[in-house]
């Protein structure tokens, strides 16, 4: 291993003792480096470049998941709120008026998980009640928005009190989601109470993503605790990996094409090469990684294309 | 989260201990009557605890404290403290935030009183709370309370109230005093005075709640009220002379330890007249670091510090003799290089490397010979076929060892004026004697001896590869008598180990490789923590650096003029005062280890002799081991650690090292004039400094 590759294996190893819980070993790290040639026509080290790209992972483990949900409510949701109380109480300190106005407001908040149940939007909610101490009440799953009026067959809301409703997400990529949700659920929402607040939480989410969101989107306000602009993008020409000067021995050109070649081999569409939607991301998460990560570090279809990932993705199969 | 085991070495600060963690990691050293004898506890005369950071003062301190003796004892503290003769008061220096006792618009004299006045109403505070804690509820206090409490009262000129009846109460009040001083010193920038009425006479209560307890309360009789005072480097100068001065007071029953860094003490002045208190008079040293560095069984006590923390992460609730047999098997947990002839086994990656090849060390010795012979500098050879022959001679194929023991002789020859063909032949039949185990090959053996590692060392730089320290003896080494370098050792490689996938302490020995990088961060650790702020520590690790490099350049020289360089001696009353002032800082840092005298060759006067930390040893790939030292002129010592030499230190380390490389060592070329009628020179006139 040359003098390079070894510092960025220092590096690596504190990452994995501080932040990455241990997930990644030397000798999963190099299985994983098994997937790369150990040489190329260019002189330049795959392998080398994978360690590098390694090295620039962002992980958020148990710990900081937590903590940011904790963020999430006081900074997206209660802070705004006890805000407005103030401000419509001459800006009173006083927590025996504050308190109970919240505490009101809480009442007729609903929180909602994005997507099935079973994916991580929903799995958050459990940590986010825990870490906030909120009641078990405020908290409902997306069909329990709605009934159905038995006499006129019409839909109306389950509980027309409930004043405010947020969407809740660990990530968001393209956006997508969180237009899907909007032309299916948020519409209805606003249609049957014109008053009503719906706001969607998220815990990451790129700029592009969010504008998605709140440009083409019912939501009342989208909200991200950590923004990733383009400089998150692997290969942007502001990427915060390959701030100058580079090590000797380092190239954005190559680096790209080897993560391209690659990610052509593992995704089925070419242009998710480099992540849903060439994301280009390097972030993961304890209970997932996302796909708007590289491939090259989560792919684990052994089925379709042999490939160890370091940090694998548990897929969302849709059989 | 995959199997996370917390790394058993990753607290190496006593102050991030809790009470029971404290008595749960005590390890005595297995020597006499262990640290109990060498702290006397009981002693009256007062103790200064000197030892570099990590050296261990805070856990033996705070292991002598009441909370700790509670602890030792169990149910029955009371009767422990009588058998134990002493109770410890322990007081933190940097609790009391002391940098506040200065400024603010007051003069230093009215800060001197405040500071007084607070240490005497902090401390009284920590003497009745122990007291309360060993003795509260028992018929013995009941009976003697108000008595007591009414005779302290006495000694305290302050609007009382009602007067207090309990030591509880009376302890209230000092709190309340304190409490009220807090406000004035914390308050007195914003107000521009301090208003404080000072309602206690420096001493009364410090030494004057033991006096009556040791009387009035049975438990305390004939026991000695110890107070621990830690961290005294945290005090500024007038502060310290405040504590010298209870010291230089003290009554009984009362005495102290005091811990401090070596550098921690300001001075030994006191407000008895500004009298110094003296070292045999006053109070004796305990130079912690220095006794457990030269304690013969330190070993042991490292291993047991080990064992013991092994035993502590497993839960497991280890007896003495339990942690000992672990202790004994720990070297076994480390993989070493596997014992071979000649160093085999370590040397053999070097045959593979360099299959049908010139190994490295030739291709020097060849260059060496190919400039000697032009300059006319190689005694005895003409052309190059006297230099293969001579190549050829010196080889020994299998055993890489002994081709570095053969040039290094050879160079010494060379050195020697001696005919190289001559020279070459002669070592390559001691070579052969030593390696049949036949005749006579003394020189040979000794320098094998004396220059194995360094041979060694050599031979892993000539081939790129990462030096190696390993084996838990090379670690214990390495600390140098600071557990805590020990520790840190450990935590690294335990961390790199697990990284690799391997079960330290669990299954196979710890690999090498994991051994190195550990090794090697522990080592940037400490040379990191002990960069030193402003200007002199600077100076001091500038001229660390300047060592370590004139070391390496000793060391993986041609011909190093002493083996296991990482020692110097030098005539200090001849150096520069801020030299000598630079190398004090530098000990005091324990960057270098003062390791006794060394007599001066040529003048028989006996010179300070010092060690660079071995923890240091990795940064220029030097040796942990001290054994020969190199006598430093004042001009080198003041290159080396007077900033205002240090633009001399290339130019003087060149010439040193140019001693021991050829075709030259150190003289000048050989002009026409030199070269005799016979065509060989007789350059060698000039006098040797090694």
């Amino acid at each position: 291993m040359g003098s390079l590759a070894q510092s960025l294996m220092t590096k690596i190893k504190t990452l994995n003792e501080k932040v990455w819980e241990g997930r990644a070993r030397e000798p999963a790290i190099m299985a994983w480096l098994d997937n790369f040639a150990d040489s190329s026509t260019s002189g330049l080290d795959e392998r080398t470049h994978a360690l590098f790209l390694l090295s620039n992972f962002m992980y958020f483990g148990d710990r900081e998941i937590r903590e940011l949900l904790k963020a999430l409510y006081r900074d997206l949701y209660r802070y705004p709120i006890i805000e407005s109380i103030r401000r419509t109480n001459n800006d009173t300190l006083d927590s025996e008026i504050i308190d109970p106005l919240f505490k009101a407001k809480l009442g007729a908040t609903r929180f909602l998980g994005v997507g099935n149940p079973s994916e991580s939007g929903c799995h958050l909610l459990y940590y986010f009640r825990q870490e906030n101490s909120l009641s078990r009440n405020l908290f409902i799953h997306t069909h329990q928005i709605f009934k159905r009026n038995i006499g006129f067959g019409l839909q109306e809301l389950r509980e027309p009190a409930i004043t405010r409703y947020i969407f809740i997400d660990d990530f968001c990529g393209s956006g997508k989601q969180g237009v899907e949700y909007s032309r299916e659920i948020v519409g209805e929402i606003k249609r049957l109470n014109a008053g009503a607040i719906v706001e969607y939480y998220v815990l990451f989410a790129t700029t592009k993503g969010m504008d998605r969101v709140r440009n083409e989107t019912d939501f009342d306000s989208a909200k991200a605790i950590y923004e990733l602009d383009s400089s998150f993008k692997s290969f942007s020409s502001d990427s915060r990996c390959f701030i100058p000067p580079l090590q000797e021995n380092i190239d954005r050109t190559f680096c790209e094409q080897m993560c391209t070649s690659y990610g052509k081999k593992l995704v089925i569409e070419a242009r998710h090469a480099l992540g849903f939607e060439d994301s280009q991301l390097l972030i993961g998460f304890h209970h997932n990684t996302p796909d708007n990560t590289l491939p090259i570090i989560w792919f684990d279809e052994p089925s379709v294309v042999p490939w160890t990932p370091i940090f694998r993705r548990y897929p969302k199969s849709v059989w | 989260m995959k199997d996370m085991m917390p790394n058993p070495f990753n607290i190496t600060k006593a102050v991030d201990f809790s009470d029971q963690e404290i008595n749960d990691y005590w390890v005595d050293i297995p020597s006499g009557h262990g640290f109990a004898a060498m702290t006397k506890p009981t002693s009256p005369m007062p103790m200064l605890i000197l030892g570099g950071k990590g050296s261990g003062k805070t856990h033996l301190m705070r292991y002598f404290s009441y909370p700790l003796q509670r602890i030792r004892h169990g149910q029955d503290a009371i009767r422990g403290i009588q058998n134990d003769r002493y109770i410890g008061i322990y007081l933190r220096c940097s609790g009391l935030n002391a940098g506040r006792f200065k400024n603010k618009g007051q003069s230093e004299e009215m800060w001197a009183d405040v500071f007084a006045y607070y240490m005497e109403l902090w401390l009284s505070q920590l003497v009745l709370n122990t007291v309360l804690s060993a003795v509260g509820g028992t018929s013995d206090l009941a009976k003697n309370e108000p008595a007591i409490t009414a005779e302290l009262s006495k000694l305290i000129d302050a609007d009382k109230g009602t007067a207090p009846t309990k030591l509880s109460d009376l302890n209230g009040l000092l709190r309340e005093l304190q409490q009220k001083l807090d406000g004035a010193i914390n308050n007195s920038s914003i107000i521009g005075s301090l208003s404080a009425r000072i309602a206690v006479t420096r001493g009364d209560l410090i030494f004057g709640i033991p006096k009556l307890l040791g009387t009035k309360l049975s438990p305390f009789r004939d026991c000695l009220f110890l107070y621990l005072i830690d961290e005294f480097e945290n005090l500024s100068e007038s502060q310290q002379k405040y504590v010298n001065t209870l010291v230089r007071e003290r009554r009984s029953p009362c005495s102290f330890k005091i811990g401090a860094r070596m550098y921690g003490v300001r001075t030994f002045s006191t407000y008895s007249a500004d009298e110094e208190n003296k070292e045999g008079s006053e109070f004796e040293v305990l130079r912690l670091d220095t006794l457990l560095r030269e304690n013969k069984e330190y070993g042991r006590f490292a291993r047991r510090l080990i064992g013991k923390r092994l035993a502590e992460s497993d839960r497991i609730q280890a007896t003495t003799v339990a942690i000992d047999s672990l202790a004994e098997a720990l070297d076994k947990c480390f993989e070493e290089p596997e014992k071979s002839k000649f160093s085999k086994s370590e040397t053999d990656f070097l045959i593979e490397k360099y299959n049908g090849r010139e190994r490295p060390y030739f291709k020097d010795l060849r260059k060496d010979l190919e400039r000697g012979i032009k300059a006319k500098s190689a005694p005895g050879l003409h052309g190059p076929g006297d230099i293969e022959k001579i190549l050829k001679l010196l080889s020994c194929l299998e055993f890489p060892l002994l081709e570095k023991a053969n040039i290094l002789l050879f160079y010494q020859d060379w050195r020697s004026k001696r005919n190289l063909l001559e020279a070459a032949r002669a070592i390559a039949g001691e070579r052969k004697h030593y390696q049949d185990g036949t005749g006579e090959s003394r020189r040979y053996k000794e320098g094998l001896l004396h220059f194995r590692a360094d041979l060694l060392a050599q031979l892993y730089r000539d081939t790129h590869h990462r030096q190696r320290f390993v084996g838990l003896s090379t670690f214990i080494e390495m600390s140098s008598g600071l557990p805590k370098n020990l520790l840190v050792l450990l935590k690294h490689i335990y961390a790199w180990a697990t990284f690799h996938g391997e079960k330290p302490f669990g299954g196979s020995p710890i690999s090498i490789r994991s051994q190195q990088a550990g090794v090697l961060e522990a080592s940037e650790w400490f040379h990191h923590d002990a960069q030193l702020i402003g200007r002199d520590g600077r100076f001091v690790m500038d001229s660390i650096e300047r060592l370590g490099t004139l070391y390496r350049g000793i060391r993986f020289s041609r011909k190093p003029s002493e083996c296991s360089c990482s020692t110097f001696s030098a005539d200090l009353s001849r150096c520069s005062t801020d030299a000598v002032r630079i190398l004090k800082l530098a000990e005091n840092w324990s960057l270098i280890i003062e390791v006794g005298g060394q007599r001066d060759r040529n003048t028989e006067r006996i010179d300070a002799k010092f060690q660079i930390n071995p923890m240091l040893a990795p940064q220029w790939d030097l040796s942990i081991y001290r054994r020969g030292a190199v006598a430093l002129t004042p001009e080198e010592v003041n290159a080396v650690f007077d900033p205002e030499h240090s633009t001399e230190f290339k130019s003087l380390a060149d010439k040193r090292i140019e001693r021991m490389m050829p075709p030259f060592f150190g003289r000048r070329a050989p002009t026409q004039s030199d070269i005799g009628r016979d065509g060989i020179l007789n350059l060698f006139t000039e006098e040797d400094h090694d």
